[in-house]
């Protein structure tokens, strides 16, 4: 029967610990940390020459790190005895030959990774290109080789897949079955690591999100703890002493105009601190939650510093969890301890 | 080491199904230019096998590199190679293995052009000449085998070392072109030093020393410079390169 289901019970996690890697003098990961965790499909999530690319490569051992280590199952990725058979990487949907057809393509590998050839015919059904595997990969469009390149990388029955930009050139319909793909496997208690900068397929797909930008960690979490409220909309009949109370406890707010602010506080204590210090509020209410979109640009935006987004978004901190971009080589981040509620005990593995 | 891998990844393409049947092609033409058409140009009316093969080593200087370049360094022009070290990490292996798989095809592919002059030779020689000649004097066979070998063993080379399958075979076919030309205006210009220095590149040279048994240290230096250096320095690049 075919199968996307991970072929282990037990969850194989990716770990990524003070990571670094620089070229010239430009830093293209700068001590990033990450974990993906058996049963979640982790989304990774940067704008354009954020780190995300070079931090898949280093984990899937295509480059070597400066500094840190990148960790599949607590083992680097060219350590693995059989790589292929514990995890399966789609980085680039170009990089397969041309001049050989989908079956064939799929036949290699299942040979290389010690898999019958009966698996190349399950895994062509399976991203939906029976009709296609006799045509060269050359003359097939680029949704086409994505799907083949999600092929090469079940062909093995991995417990892992990362995916770098899994959607690029998929048509809806592609989209939805990758979708239902990447949920199974997940939920079969296997891990996906899956780079976009698609934010609607991201926000349909994952559990987990870890934002970088410039090679840093600014934010990691759920789902809807990242796009949770981002705080309390607040204006007072004296907005300095509003904002000298803010100030005078520590409590990050910006300034709105018109005399409003946006403060991380949710509206109760905002309620309660003005009742403590004497003000008169003239309005008080929760700011709608942002989408993923607009988190993202908040998070990345270019002339912001990241660190300082990830200290001042979080409402009340605890359930957001920032990481502090500047933490040394090798030491945990904050974010990374926080268990997430996607990341229980899977389901077991379907039957095949 | 998967060899298997390697020859089937470099058979199974369309450039592998379309350059095999003309390579074999080229050598069946070459062979019957040799072995049928030496009886009506020799005096004697024979036909021998290493002038026939002689006339082959035209084609299979070039069929040699196209063969060998590509199973070495053919991934990396097409980017395939990231698939192959996300499957095979132990990158050492990956290119051993394909060096191993382009030796493989090469020496097949010679093994077929030996059998083709043979038979052309005696076809040329004992049907429609005067006799064949298999076994010739001297050590001209022993230097031909050399010389392919040589430019086995050079595009093997400059696959490692240039990792493009466009690079690797400009060097491969160009660089002995260059050399052998370079090596004869060298003589008619009288410039000993210039003769030397083409002499520590030349590989066919080396071959042909080596075979006539006149070779000394100074025929090592082609396959230092040509083979090994280029080799070992490839074999680093190998395996530090990044890909993607």
């Amino acid at each position: 029967m075919t199968t996307t289901t991970p072929s282990t019970d037990t969850g194989i996690a990716l770990t990524v610990r003070g990571l670094r890697k620089s070229y010239g003098d430009r830093a293209a990961v700068d001590g990033l940390d990450l974990v993906a965790e058996p049963g979640t499909v982790t989304g990774f999530l940067g704008p354009n020459g954020a780190g995300k690319s070079t931090t898949l490569r280093i984990l899937t051992g295509l480059a070597r790190a400066d500094e840190g280590e990148a960790l599949v199952g607590g083992v680097p990725y060219r350590e693995l005895k059989d790589p292929a058979r514990t995890i399966g990487v789609m980085l680039d949907a170009r990089a397969l030959h041309g001049g050989r057809t989908g079956l064939e393509t799929l036949r290699l590998v299942a040979r290389t990774v010690g898999m019958p050839a009966t698996r190349a015919d399950e895994v062509l059904a399976l991203v939906g290109l029976d009709g296609a595997g006799s045509k060269r990969v050359g003359s097939y469009s680029y949704g086409m080789r994505q799907r083949l390149g999600i092929g090469v990388a079940l062909v093995g029955d991995p417990s892992v897949l990362v995916l770098d930009e899994p959607a690029n050139g998929l048509d809806p319909e592609g989209i939805r079955w990758m979708r239902r793909l990447l949920r199974s496997f997940a939920d079969a208690g296997g891990t996906v690591l899956l780079s976009s900068h698609q934010l609607r397929e991201v926000e349909a797909t994952v559990d987990r999100l870890v934002v970088i930008s410039h090679g840093r960690l600014v934010r990691e979490g759920t789902l809807e703890e990242l796009t949770a409220g981002e705080g309390t909309r607040v204006s007072a009949l004296d907005p300095a002493a509003l904002v000298t109370a803010l100030d005078r406890h520590g409590i990050a707010h910006e300034d709105r105009g018109a005399g409003v602010l946006e403060v991380s506080l949710c509206p109760e204590d905002m309620g309660r601190l003005a009742l403590r210090e004497q003000l008169v509020l003239t309005s008080l209410g929760a700011t709608a939650g942002g989408g993923l979109e607009e988190v993202f640009f908040h998070l990345t935006g270019g002339e912001e510093d990241a660190a300082e987004i990830a200290g001042i978004s979080g409402p009340g901190g605890s359930a957001l969890t920032g990481a502090a971009p500047s933490a040394p080589a090798g030491a945990p981040s904050a974010a990374m301890t926080t268990p997430s509620a996607a990341s229980a005990a899977p389901s077991p593995a379907a039957t095949r | 080491m998967r060899p298997d891998i390697d020859l089937r990844g470099a058979l199974d393409t369309r450039a592998a199904l379309i350059l095999l049947p003309l390579s074999v092609l080229a050598l069946a033409g070459f062979a019957a230019l040799g072995g049928l058409i030496q009886p009506y140009a020799m005096e004697d009316g024979t036909s021998a096998l290493d002038l026939t093969l002689a006339i082959m080593s035209l084609p299979l200087a070039l069929i040699i590199p196209m063969l060998a370049v590509p199973i070495v360094a053919g991934e990396w022009s097409d980017s395939s190679i990231q698939n192959t070290f996300l499957q095979r990490p132990r990158r050492g292996a990956v290119l051993a293995s394909k060096v191993l798989a382009a030796t493989l095809v090469v020496l097949a592919v010679l093994a077929i052009a030996f059998g083709f002059a043979a038979a052309a030779t005696w076809v040329g020689g004992d049907l429609l000449g005067e006799g064949a000649t298999f076994f010739a004097e001297g050590n001209s066979l022993l230097g031909q085998l050399l010389a392919l070998l040589g430019t086995l063993l050079f595009s093997l080379a400059a696959a490692m070392l240039l990792q493009s399958t466009v690079l690797g075979l400009v060097a491969a076919i160009g660089v002995p072109f260059v050399i052998s030309t370079a090596s004869s205006l060298a003589v008619v210009f009288g410039s000993d030093v210039l003769v030397d220095v083409l002499r520590s590149v030349d590989l066919m040279s080396a071959a042909v020393a080596v075979a006539d048994g006149s070779a000394g240290a100074f025929e090592l230096l082609p396959l230092l410079l040509l083979v090994l250096l280029p080799g070992l320095l490839g074999a680093r690049r190998w395996s530090v390169r990044e890909v993607g």
